[in-house]
Parts: structure tokens; sequence; C-alpha cells
């Protein structure tokens, strides 16, 4: 399967879930997790510049971490270009139920939807549907 | 001492034979006389005490006494009585030496004969002396009442002759001046020495407009400097009297010193301008004209007292409303003002009220043209024609009558025509008659004539025509005495009815004396050669028969000429004289008698007065046979008189301009004061509402013109002021005859003998002084109603003076500063001598301010002694005058405490509402993030150990999500549950916490962890050990802090966490800091101690720390602040108030 899953969360406990379920349930090969938001914007910035390789990928980001939290990212990622960004597909992983954070990532335009934890198997299998599949394939 | 009375002789001789020989020759001489013989000195002695002689006779030589000794005895006693040497053989020189020692005359008893002549002699000559020093006793007497009178009114009086330039001052002008009496130059420099600098010019100008102008009296206000620098106010009245070309010859001043009423006026004013400035008042009536006359404005006042409504006046020419011939005054008085900015002008006009009357009005001009907000001269006055109207009446009835009636020395009285009752009489006919005012004025005509008379009375009084010479009549006086009096009556008006005016000439002592001289030639002679008059008889051909010594002395003086008999006396008169002489002589000889008196120069210079009578001589038939002309020189009587007519106009002069009328109350009697004579002046009449010519005040009249509720006061200050022979002060209420109460102030003081120091009378000024009361009243009254207004309110109003010094404050004002300072304020301190150090400096920039022009608001909060808290809003403004200056500033402040105190605790409550608000999104945050975070995880891991295809590596490690994630959430509950302990209030007790002992625990309780990390605490503690506070939650910051450094550490550098505590102006502060990793505030200031927010990834925090810390610190009261940066280590001071 050609898509890469960059999880960025500081829950290590969670990472390990995720992880487990996202091999058993799609079986995905390409994932990479950062605790750290900073990292994983450096992971980005450098990835971006292998244009000879493009990618699609798909970001799952958590809102509530130290240093840097997902709302900061979405900043920072919001500054690349718009030929660079249109490989990611941005997915809120979040334990929030709060309707502010649901507000503000509908209002995002970077982000693609919002998922609240735990990801469960149905979540896994709604988010890699047909459609959405071929829609990502067929713009490669 | 009268002919037909007996002559009291006292005789001093041992033999009774000399003594008989004597008693015998004043027998045949016809005279009627009693005689005390004594024979040695002590009965001599005693008689002169008890027997009071009217001339003593001495022998010479006598045992153990002589004439000399006796003369020397009758001296001290009384120089008065004449003494008669009557002696044996004596030789001249003796006689001579006891002549030049005072004795009357010598007579040896062997040639008694001359004896009778020289006693008669020598007591028509004690009689006559005995007059003349009973007239000038009077004179003194009244002399010094004036005196006294100016002295208690503060009324004096001068004057210049403006010919020669001689100038008097009364005692009291000088004092009003401020000198001593006499004790220097009665001069006008000396006068303008003492005005007052700033009224110099102008009483200059008024003295000498007063000159000028074609009226002859002014009045006006000025003040005097004394040397000791008091400033009195005075009350000036110039009069001038001129010649008949209108050239002034005489200036008099009368000055009363009005200092007190001045006063007393301005105190009540400056307070009341304060008011004024505070709270607008309309004033008396107000117009305003531009510069060319033309009213502009006018109070609601002008037409309540002048009928005009506005449309009627405004836009007309202001001269229209003037009275046509006070226009030219007007005039005057516009000019004066109109070319000086705010000159202002006093006046006195008559002003047109729309009925057409014209109304006196007295107010000021006041040129405004130049005030850009008003641009117009300002003319206040106010309607005073009432008062106006008394004053022109009052001085007009008082001219007429006083000077004619009252002080002529001839008896005259006013009867009612038809019932012959007495209307009015005057001082000298009560004198003749021995009668009181009182009780002649409760007589009739018919009183003063012997019964038999009176048939013939009313027969010559029906029907009389105008001026009579009633020829002379017999009179009855008091005592029974009967007298031959001349005559004259007048028909007058008098008070509407018809009166008849009697003045009676006391001729009996003549007539009396003509009869003794028909008796006895010798006596005649006596008489006629002894006494002070002239006499020269003529024949009805104007021949000289007889004339005596006095009268060829005046004729040597008057006529030039040497009397002989047989002369026409028609001849020696002057020409010009001769027909009138000629006239009067032959009008006697038809039967009149006729009086006149005449004044001569004699010797270029000297004026001399001659009373001159011509007396019908007839003989036993009545047939008039001659004339006898007698010749009285009364210069000196007339220069008193003068001088006594002139300082009693004075009196009423002054008396009626300060509306001050003076009294006396005899004190014969000062057990029962209503037994006592009273004497009012007219103006004492006129003050107490009575007609001065109608009435004759008693005691018990005057009683009950006092208010009844005053009568007991007065009452006690009279009888005191009597037993303690002192003078007295009273203010009290009468009512007026016309029932009108008015207010008077009596000043009195007691004249005692001053031999025995018994007092003899009681003498005073009254003054009304209601007008000056009402308008002190009206002032207090208003004063009170701006008082009670200003006490009312919650607003505190303190006035001061431009000295800073405070005027007046109102209740609320004194609370206030006492609430404050525990210091009651007081009139006449500085305000800002309330407040100390900064407050007190910081107020009198401020007031200094305010005096410049601005006014001031701020608002400030003090603390009361009680330690309360009070908030103020403080106005100070400055309280500007009509002429735009500024007399003080009035200090308000309005307590604010309540808005304040409620402004903070919405602050407050919106404070709480955000912060609480902030609380609840981060409760909803912890509860969607760190609370839901462990409880996805357990539910991620549960829905995957479902599967069934699970390896038990990923099975162990799902168990071990599952564990790890359910302890998360243990912690994050524990967490809650103990920071909302934090925000609760808590119940546990504050203590004093040594910060040593706090920290020595940490040690132990982190002893691994410091051991680990080889961290080093230094802690100094040495300014302040400690603090009284809750231990576990100092406990807590101390170990957040402490434990955060450690964690925070720099790899590979071992912690070093200093702690220090100190104090600054009752605020401690302790210091945390450390050589830690820091934090880039730059980046997170704002999250600094929000919950669950960590700045570090790679340490185990949970972001629970610095926000305990801060929670604790501000649960406490105290605040926290943090200075880091990166990779520079931490310092946090704490501040906690004490």
């Amino acid at each position: 399967m050609g898509i890469q899953f960059i999880l960025i969360d500081d829950d290590t406990c969670n990472n390990h879930i995720i992880n487990m379920s996202l091999k058993k349930y799609v079986d995905a090969d390409d994932l990479r997790t950062f605790t750290s938001a900073e990292d994983a914007l450096e992971y980005i910035r450098i990835r971006n510049e292998e244009i000879a390789l493009p990618k699609k990928a798909i970001i799952l980001l958590d809102i509530n971490m130290p240093v840097m939290n997902g709302w900061e990212f979405l900043e920072r990622f919001d500054k690349f270009r718009e030929k660079a960004k249109m490989q990611y597909k941005v997915y809120m992983l979040t334990s929030s139920i709060s309707k502010k954070d649901i507000d503000r990532s509908n209002r995002n335009r970077n982000v693609k939807g919002y998922l609240v934890k735990p990801l469960t198997k149905e979540k896994i299998l709604n988010l890699f549907n047909e459609e959405t599949w071929s829609k990502l394939t067929g713009d490669q | 001492m009268e002919m037909n009375q007996e002559i009291r002789i006292l005789h001093l001789e041992d033999q009774l034979h000399d003594a008989e020989l004597i008693r015998r020759t004043l027998l045949d001489g016809g005279l009627k006389f009693d005689i005390n013989l004594v024979r040695n000195k002590e009965s001599f002695k005693n008689a002169l005490g008890e027997y009071n002689p009217d001339i003593i006779l001495s022998d010479n030589a006598l045992p153990m006494f002589s004439g000399a000794e006796a003369l020397e005895m009758a001296q001290k006693n009384s120089s008065k009585i004449p003494f008669i040497l009557v002696s044996g053989a004596a030789t001249e020189e003796f006689a001579a030496e006891m002549m030049k020692n005072g004795v009357w005359d010598y007579i040896l008893k062997d040639r008694p004969m001359r004896l009778c002549n020289s006693i008669k002699n020598a007591i028509e000559k004690n009689r006559l002396e005995k007059e003349r020093e009973l007239y000038i006793d009077k004179l003194i007497a009244r002399d010094r009442m004036l005196q006294a009178a100016e002295k208690l009114a503060h009324l004096g009086s001068w004057e210049v002759d403006l010919l020669t330039y001689i100038s008097g001052w009364s005692d009291e002008a000088y004092r009003i001046l401020g000198y001593e009496p006499g004790a220097i130059e009665p001069s006008y420099e000396n006068y303008l020495k003492r005005v007052h600098p700033g009224d110099l010019d102008y009483v200059k100008q008024m003295t000498a407009d007063c000159m000028l102008a074609t009226h002859n009296s002014i009045k006006f206000n000025f003040r005097v400097l004394h040397p000791d620098g008091t400033v009195k106010y005075i009350r000036n009245e110039l009069i001038v009297d001129r010649d008949i070309t209108g050239k002034p010859v005489k200036l008099s001043g009368f000055n009363l010193d009005i200092t007190e009423s001045v006063s007393a006026e301005m105190e009540l004013k400056s307070t009341e301008r304060f008011y004024q400035a505070l709270i607008e008042k309309s004033a008396d009536l107000k117009v305003l004209i531009d510069a060319n006359s033309m009213l502009t404005y006018g109070s609601p006042s002008v037409e309540s007292t002048l009928g005009f409504q506005k449309e009627e006046y405004i836009g007309k020419n202001v001269s229209e409303m003037i009275f046509q011939k006070d226009l030219e005054g007007f005039e005057l008085i516009r000019n004066k003002v109109l070319y000086t900015a705010s000159a202002s002008e006093p006046f006195q006009i008559r002003i047109r009220h729309k009925n057409d009357e014209f109304k006196w009005c007295e107010g000021t001009a006041n040129n405004q043209l130049h005030n850009p907000d008003i641009q117009a001269i300002i003319i206040n006055f106010r309607d005073i024609s009432e008062r106006k109207e008394h004053e022109i009446r009052l001085a007009e009835s008082e001219k007429k009558y006083k000077d004619l009636f009252d002080q002529n020395p001839m008896s005259m009285w006013i009867a009612d025509e038809e019932t012959y009752k007495f209307l009015d009489v005057n001082e000298a006919a009560l004198n003749n008659y021995g009668y009181s005012r009182a009780e002649f004025l409760t007589l009739t005509a018919l009183h003063l004539r012997p019964e038999e008379d009176i048939e013939t009375f009313i027969r010559e009084h029906t029907g009389l025509k105008h001026l009579t010479n009633l020829g002379v009549r017999r009179h009855k006086k008091k005592d029974g005495t009967l007298f031959f009096a001349e005559l004259f009556a007048n028909n007058i008006s008098f008070n509407g009815a018809k009166a008849r005016l009697i003045l009676s000439n006391d001729i009996n002592e003549k007539l009396l004396a003509q009869n003794a001289l028909k008796k006895s030639e010798a006596n005649i002679k006596t008489i006629l050669q002894n006494t002070d008059t002239g006499y020269i008889l003529i024949d009805k051909s104007f021949s000289i028969v007889s004339f005596n010594k006095l009268a060829e002395n005046f004729s040597r003086q008057i006529l030039n000429h040497q009397l002989k008999e047989d002369e026409n006396l028609l001849a020696l008169v002057d020409e010009d004289i001769k027909s009138t002489v000629k006239e009067i002589m032959d009008r006697v000889l038809g039967g009149e008698t006729i009086v006149n008196e005449s004044n001569y120069t004699i010797n270029l210079h000297q004026v001399c007065w001659y009373f001159i009578k011509y007396v019908p001589i007839s003989n036993l038939e009545n047939e008039i046979f001659g004339i006898l002309i007698s010749v009285k020189d009364i210069t000196e009587k007339k220069e008193s008189e003068n001088r006594l007519l002139q300082s009693q106009a004075h009196l009423l002069e002054s008396q009626r301009i300060g509306n001050v009328g003076s009294w006396e109350l005899h004190l014969t009697d000062t057990e029962d004061l209503n037994n006592n004579e009273l004497y009012w002046s007219d103006q004492t009449y006129r003050i107490y509402g009575f007609d001065p010519v109608e009435t004759r005040i008693t005691r018990e009249m005057y009683r009950k013109r006092v208010h009844p509720d005053d009568r007991a006061a007065i009452q006690f200050l009279i009888q005191k002021s009597i037993n303690e022979r002192e003078s007295y002060q009273s203010e009290h209420r009468i009512i007026r005859i016309d029932g009108e109460t008015r207010i008077v102030k009596n000043y009195a003081q007691i004249i005692s003998d001053p031999e025995t120091g018994i007092p003899l009378k009681m003498v005073g000024i009254v003054h009304d002084i209601t007008e000056r009361k009402k308008a002190e009243e009206a002032l207090k009254t208003s004063e009170a109603n701006l008082r009670t207004l200003l006490n009312n309110t919650e607003i505190s109003y303190v006035l001061l003076s431009p000295e800073l010094k405070i005027v007046y404050y109102n209740q609320p004002a004194k609370n206030g500063f006492l609430r404050e300072s525990g210091i009651n304020i007081e009139t006449g301190n500085a305000l800002h001598d309330y407040f100390s150090g900064e407050r007190s400096i910081k107020l009198f920039t401020k007031c200094t301010a305010v005096l410049n022009g601005e006014k001031i608001d701020y608002e400030c909060n003090v603390v009361n002694i009680d330690n309360s808290v009070s908030w103020y809003h403080n106005t100070l403004s400055p309280v500007i005058d009509q002429e735009d200056k500024i007399v003080g500033m009035v200090f308000s402040r309005t307590d604010i405490t309540k808005r304040k105190f409620s402004e903070l605790e919405k602050e407050k409550i919106t404070a709480d509402l955000i912060r609480q608000n902030k609380e609840l999104e981060l409760f909803a945050y912890i509860v969607s993030h760190n609370l839901r975070s462990p409880v996805a995880n357990i539910l991620g891991a549960a829905g995957m150990l479902k599967e069934e295809t699970l390896s038990p590596d990923e099975f162990n490690m799902l168990l071990n999500g599952l564990d790890v994630s359910v302890n998360k959430l243990d912690d994050v509950i524990m967490d809650l549950n103990y920071i909302l302990q934090v925000k609760n209030p808590v119940n546990e007790k504050k203590e004093f916490v040594e910060f040593n002992s706090i920290v020595d625990d940490i040690r132990t309780s982190i002893g691994a962890e410091i051991l680990k990390e080889d961290a080093q605490i230094l802690y100094d503690f040495s300014q302040v050990s400690g603090m009284h506070t809750i231990k576990s939650y100092l406990y807590s910051i101390f170990y957040n802090l402490i434990s955060n450094s450690i964690k925070y550490r720099k790899p590979g550098e071992p912690p070093l966490i200093r702690i220090s505590s100190s104090t600054d102006h009752e605020i401690l502060q302790l210091n945390f800091s450390d050589n830690g990793i820091g934090i880039n505030l730059d980046k997170f200031r704002d999250q600094l101690y929000g919950l669950y927010k960590r700045f570090h990834y790679h340490t185990e925090g949970k972001g629970m720390g610095l926000y305990m810390v801060k929670t604790q610190v501000e649960t406490l009261g105290g605040t926290i602040i943090l200075n880091s940066q990166e990779n520079q280590g931490c310092e946090f001071m704490i501040k906690f108030k004490l």
C-alpha cells in the first residue's frame, strides 16, 4: 500500500495502539511516529524537498502536546508551498470531545477530518473506503 | 435775697450794751432783719455752721478772740458772707489792713449811721454775685453734659471761621481723630493728617464741593487712621454758613464714629459674601444701562418697587425715570463713572414710579462697560423714600421750634386759647415759676394768677388779637409767692389748634425797688449807686433829671459823653437812631414799657451788649411824668448765652444726624426710680414715637414703653449701675407709642457729686438701631437658612480665606475630619495643617493653584482612625466677588466610599467571573484532553483485545497499555481533587512558619533525588525568618519550586538553588533562583502557569507544579513573578503583603 502515515502524538501508549491497528486493519507499511510536533515538521520539510519521489501521506495529529501543540503545528504547516501541501491529508486525532476543538478544526482549510480517539476499526476502514482510495490513487 | 425778706445778721459782740445800740440803729434804718447775737468764739463758730447768716457784724476786740480771727473763721466757712467790722477806736492802718483781708466795711461804734447803708450795699452786691455764679454754674454744667453726651455718642463737632481761620474742636472731635483733647492745634491740616490716606482725596474733594455747591450741607463717610494703626469709620456732616452774598463764612462739622456698626456690618457682610458665592441670591433693584443711558436690563424688583413692566422701560433712556431736578446730579454721577472702568459712585436721587410719584432712591452706579460679560453700567439702588421723608419732616419741625422757644431766656409758654390749658412751656418759665415740666403741663393759665385776679384775667383774654402787651400783672409761683410780671401774648396755631404764646417778664424786683425808692430817698440813692444797672431818669421833655454812677460810665462808653443834669437825652444819641429812640420814648410816655437789647461797638472793636428798659414813671394819680431808663451791661451774659445756644444747637444737630437722643434721670430718690424726674431730648421723644412738643415724659411712661419682656432686665441694669456708680450699655426692645416695636441701644453713665460721690443723675444717650439690627437679623436669617441648607447636605463644605484659614465649615465637614483625624476642625486654623506630610503639602499646592483661579477636582482615599477607608471626591473652587476678585475658596468633598466600594466590588466580581470562566474552560480542557486521553487509550486497547488474531507480543503490549492508561487516569483524578481542594477556602489554621524548617523538611523528603543529582540548596533567611501563614501551602510552594529546579536542571551541571527572604514597605519577598535550563518567556509567558502545561519533552513533568504554586501563592494573598531566559536559569519572586 503506497500511503505513508505520519502520526504526531506525545502519548506513546496511544501510538502503540494506533500502530498496531493500522497495520492490522489497513496493512499500513510506511508509518512514521513523532512525539514532538517540531520534529514532525522538520521531517515534512525534508520530505517535501524530495520531489522526485512524491508520495501521498496521511497525517494523524494530536492537539494537546507539550512545547508545540497541534494548532501551532498547523500554523507552521500552512506556510509550506501549496503544491507540497497537496501531498498530505491532515486528520486531527485527539481525545478531545470539546466542541471548541471540533469547530476550530473544521475552520482550518488544511484539516480534512476530525477523529476522536480511540481510533476504532470502523473509523480506520471508513477512512480508507473505496471512494477515498480511488480518489487518492486517481490523483496520483 | 429780696428786699422784703429778713436779713439774717450774725452779730459777734461781748458787750450787751453795744449790741443793743447796733440793733437800734438797724431798726431805725428801716431794715427788716433777724439778729443772732453771739458773745464768744465757741458760739460764733456754731452759729456759722447752723444759723446761715446773710451778713456778719463783728466786734474787733473780745476776750480771747479778735475780729481778725473771726474773719478768718468766717472765710474758711464761706467766703461769700459779707463781713462788717463794728469796732471801737482803731487806727487807719488797722482798718486798711482788715479791708485788704476781705472785710466789707469798717464802722465805728460811736458813728453807726453808715451801718444800714453798708449792709444794704453788701447784700445787694452779694445777691448779684450769687446770681452770676449760679448762671455760670449752670453754663458749666450744661457744657459738661454736652461733653459727656458727645463722648458717649462718639460724636465730635468742630468748626472753622473761614474769615479768621480760627477753629475749634470739641473734646470728642479730638478723640475721634486719635488725638488727646487739646493736644494739638485744631487746624484743618491736623485734621487731614488723620484722614485715612485712601480717603484723603475724597475728603478734600467733598469739602471743596461743599464750599462751592449751592447746598449748605453734605454728608459722607470716610476713614480715620490712628497713630496706632486703628481704622475708624466716621460719618461726617459738613455745614456751611454763608453771608448774604453766598460766600461761605463758617464751616462746621459733625463727626460720628460709626466703626462699631460698620465693622459689625462688614463682618456679617464678608460671611454673607461667601454664601452669596455659594448660592445666588437676588439683590435690591438692579438696572443696567449702556453708554448712551439706554436701559438694557432691570431686575424683577424694578416692577415691584417702581411699577413698570419690563417692556415699559427696556430700551428707554434712564433719564425718563429720574426726577427733573435730580437729572443734573445724576448726569454728574454718570459722567464720573462713564470714563473709568470699574468706577463706582454712590447717589441719592428721586426716581419716578409708574403712578408718577417720585421715590427717593439710594444706590451706586458701577461702570462695567469694559467687562465683556456685562458691557453696561450697573446701577444698584433701593427705595429710601420713607426714610428721606421722615428726615425732611423732622428737620423742619425741629428748626422751627427749638431755637425760638426752648432756649429763650424769657419765660414762655403756650396755652390753649379756649381752655387756657398749657400746651408747652420753656425752661426759663419752669425755673421762674418753680414747677416741673410735667406739673406745669397739667395746669392752666388760671393757676398762675391769684384767685382774686381770675375774673379780670378772663375778661382780658377774650378776643385778644395778635401781639398784645398785656401789661404788668400779678403772678403766682408754685410756692404761692406773688410777683409782678410783664406779659406779652400772641395768637398762634399749635398742632392745628388755636393757642396763645405768652411771654412773661419778671419785673418784680424792679417794682419792689421802685417801691422802696418811694419809701426812702436814701435807699434809692444807695440802690442806684450800688447795682450793676445804670439808671437815667428823664422828664416828659426828655430832659435828664437824675442818673447814677453806672449810667454815667455807660454814657461815657456808648455815647462818649459826660452826662449832665438838665441835658436833653435825645440830643445825645446818634442822628441815625434819633427817630427810633424818640418813637420808643413817646410810646413809653403813652404808658408802654419797652425793652430792647442793643449792641454797641466800643473802642472800635469791642462789641458790648446792653439791656435797655424804658419804664414810664407815674405819680400816685397815675399821671405819667417821666421815664426811667435802665441800662444793664449784658455782654458777658449774651456771650455765654450765645455759646450755650451754639453748643445746644450742636448737640441737637449731632443728635439729629446720628439719630441719637439723650436723656437725663435725676437721682434724688435712688430707692424708687419712679420718683425721679426724667428729661428727654427731642430726638429721644421721636425715637419713642412721641411728639417732642406735646409730650413730657415721666419714669412711669418710659417704663411702659420698654418691651414687657425686657423691663425686668433693664430695671436691673439701671439699678445696678446706680448702686455701683458705673456706666452701662443696654440693647433692648421698646414699643413705640404707635405700637411699633423697635430696638434701641443705650449708653448711660452716672454723674456724681465730685466731693461726696453721691450719684446726682444718670445721663445717657439712646440710639435707634432697629434698621441696623433688622439688616443684621436678615443677614443672620439668610445665613442661618444657608447654614441649615449646608448642614443638611451630605457634602462637606469648608470655606477658606485667601490666607487658607478656615472661615466656615458645615456639620458633614466637621464629622468627616473628626472621623479621619480624631480632631475637631476650627475656624481660624489653616485647613492643610490638619494633615501631615505629603498630604498637607499636596493640599497646600492645590489651594495655591485655586487662589490663582483654577478649579480642581480629584478623588482620594483616606484611612480613618478606626482603620476604615473612606473615599472622597473633592472639589476646590475659588470664591469670586462682584469685582472678580478671589476672596477665598470653597473646599467641598463628597463621600463616595459606597460607590467606590461597589465599583471595586464589581471589578472583583467581574474578575472572579472571568477567572471562574477560565477555570471552567480549563476544566473542560482537562476533561477532554487529560482525562479523556487515558480513557481513549483504554477504549482503544480494549477494542483491540477483542481481535482473535493477536500475537502474544501484541496481547502483552495492549495489556501494558491498559495498565499505564488506567494509572494515568487515576493520577489525573487525584490531581483534580487536589486542585479543587486548594481552590476552596481552607479551614486550616494559620501559624508562624519558619522558612528554614520548611527547607529542611523538603531536603529530607526528596533526599534521594538531591543526592542523585548532587543538588545544592543555599538559603539566607536572616532578614525575615518566617511568616504567619498556612504551613501546608507554604510547604507545597517551596516543594514545587525546589523540585522544579531539580527537574529542569541543565544536563551535566549540578543544580544550585538559592533561596532568600527580605522585607520592604510592609512587603515580604521570597526569592528562588536556580542555574537550570530556564524558560523561554517570550514564547510561553501566557501559558506559564496553565494546568498541564509543560515546556519540555524530556522530563516526567505533568505541568502541575507552577500551576499549583501560583494558585497557592494567590490563595495566601501574594503574587509571583518569574524572570528567566532559556539556559539562564530561573528566578521566582514571591511577594506577600504583611
